[in-house]
């Protein structure tokens, strides 16, 4: 036998590593029907659902506030539970440990992770918009879509950095499927999806209006209807910003690589 | 092994490595070195420190103290280079579990800096008898399919250092002693390789040197042979010996406390 050393092998370009990681999050994704089911099908779900409730014929503008929310809490559906509770089960399972003995970055892991969770929301995005405009007649714009598609990835970030912290203080996928599940219908409630936030008390109409689910919808709306933005919308804009950087700075500084009770 | 790779640098050393978790001790002054070509088994029981210290080497877990080098490199300083030259079996297989192992297998060679193509993942999944499944998902393989994956995976980039923990946990017979060729295969072509084992069967044949490890330390290092000449007069061996002979493994249960 030889005692040379087998040769030194450098390690991928981080482009190469991020396309690599990329490519196989997008084919597990494709692979995995349920998910599929949740990141598409449930928003449809809620357009056709929200504009059969409205009596005759749907205005464009009431068409457009429906596909805004549906579009919205499917990307939180996806965001908040999808994300987080995969994200467990890698760890739970061992898969970070083992993408971790490669030679790549072990944060360019969890940047795959997140911008495959975006892609998807601003994937299912898109397909509510089309369903919207074969189905209702509505006729979006280029520059709609764009903004539609600014705000989404606003919105989704704010989902994926609220899950960073549901993923750090769980130890279980069960954990944070229940976590996220929580914090979703929390969130929804507090748009007044189910009561209307008009006959809410005065302090929690205020709570309301900054929660994430709300923000991003309230910017979708004028955003899709072609609207030039006003201080509302900076403000809402802004606060999502907000909660991005707050929310993601708190999930990434506790995140644990490894799994175990905490 | 080539006992000329001696007089080469390892291509592993550790030395004086101390590894805590919040109060508990789990590695307590672990040196040893592996070189080119060489076997080394790690023995202990469960709880003995050997994942743990195989997780610092693989950069996964960080020492108290102490310092590892892997060909030369230090682990703790450049952990990408070191990993680089670094082929892995976990003692938990876990891959992505949607995949196809045509998929995984392209993804972690292309991860290690090789690019594979489908036709050579399939010659590869065929080495190790996975042709047949080569387009089926991770999660629909059996635990012995798993970690036959495991291990083509871990050693396809051809690394300079092999850290395979249990990696015939789970195995058939027949799929044990083709990995046992394959480990022998590898050293053969110059791969430093570490594994850790319950087997003293496996141990046996196939570690050049062995490290029994107890409670975080080392208590004894050597070839089987060494080990076994060693401490065959000891009374605590006489204690566990059940037969006329001393074997490996009266020796490793008096050291590590199982005959008492």
């Amino acid at each position: 036998m030889s005692a040379a050393l087998p040769g030194p092998r450098p390690a991928p370009s981080v482009r190469r590593a991020f396309t690599l990681l990329a490519t196989a999050e997008l084919a597990g994704m494709a692979k995995n029907r349920r998910s599929l089911l949740w990141t598409t099908a449930v928003p449809v779900a809620i357009l056709v659902l929200g504009v059969s409730q409205v009596s005759g014929h749907a205005s464009p503008g009431r068409v457009w506030a429906i596909v805004a929310l549906a579009a919205v809490m499917g990307a939180f559906v996806l965001g908040l539970v999808g994300y987080s509770t995969d994200l467990v089960g890698y760890r739970e399972r061992g898969v970070f440990r083992r993408l971790r003995t490669t030679p790549v970055p072990a944060s360019l892991i969890l940047v795959v992770r997140a911008m495959a969770a975006l892609a998807a929301m601003l994937l299912a995005f898109l397909v509510v918009v089309v369903v919207a405009a074969l189905a209702y007649h509505v006729h979006p714009t280029v520059a709609t879509v764009a903004g539609g598609l600014g705000v989404m990835a606003l919105g989704g970030l704010s989902a994926v950095a609220l899950a960073q912290v549901i993923v750090a203080r769980t130890a279980r996928a069960q954990s944070a499927t229940a976590l996220a599940r929580l914090v979703l219908m929390v969130s929804l409630f507090l748009t007044g999806f189910f009561i209307r936030l008009q006959v809410w008390p005065v302090f929690w109409r205020h709570v309301a209006e900054w929660t994430p689910v709300r923000l991003a919808g309230a910017l979708l709306v004028p955003t899709l209807q072609g609207q030039p933005w006003g201080p509302t919308a900076w403000h809402d804009a802004g606060g999502l910003v907000a909660w991005i950087v707050v929310t993601g700075v708190v999930g990434v500084v506790a995140f644990r690589w490894e799994g175990g009770d905490r | 092994m080539d006992q000329s790779a001696l007089h080469e640098p390892p291509v592993l050393d550790v030395d004086q490595l101390v590894v805590d978790y919040g109060p508990v001790r789990a590695v307590d002054g672990v040196s040893f070195r592996v070189f080119a070509g060489e076997v080394v088994g790690l023995l202990g029981p469960n709880g003995a420190g050997k994942t743990s210290l195989l997780s610092v080497v693989e950069g996964l877990v960080a020492a108290r103290s102490g310092r590892v080098t892997v060909a030369g490199v230090d682990a703790r300083q450049h952990p990408v280079a070191v990993r680089a030259q670094m082929g892995v079996q976990l003692q938990q297989t876990a891959f992505q579990p949607d995949l196809t192992l045509i998929q995984l297998v392209r993804l972690y060679s292309g991860l290690h800096g090789m690019e594979v193509d489908t036709a050579a993942a399939i010659a590869g999944l065929d080495r190790v008898g996975l042709r047949r499944e080569a387009r089926r998902r991770f999660s629909q393989l059996s635990g012995g399919q798993q970690q036959r994956l495991a291990l083509l995976v871990a050693l396809i980039h051809e690394p300079a250092l092999a850290l395979l923990d249990e990696p015939t946990t789970g195995l058939d017979p027949q799929s044990r002693r083709e990995l046992w060729d394959r480990i022998e295969r590898l050293a053969g072509e110059g791969t430093g390789v570490v594994l850790t084992t319950h087997s003293m069967e496996e141990a046996a044949a196939l570690a050049d040197r062995l490290v029994i490890m107890h409670h975080g330390r080392v208590r004894a290092a050597g070839t089987p042979e060494q080990l076994v000449q060693e401490f065959q007069g000891d009374p605590r061996v006489a204690r566990s010996q059940r037969g006329q002979a001393t074997t490996l493994e009266d020796v490793f249960l008096a050291l590590t406390g199982g005959a008492q």
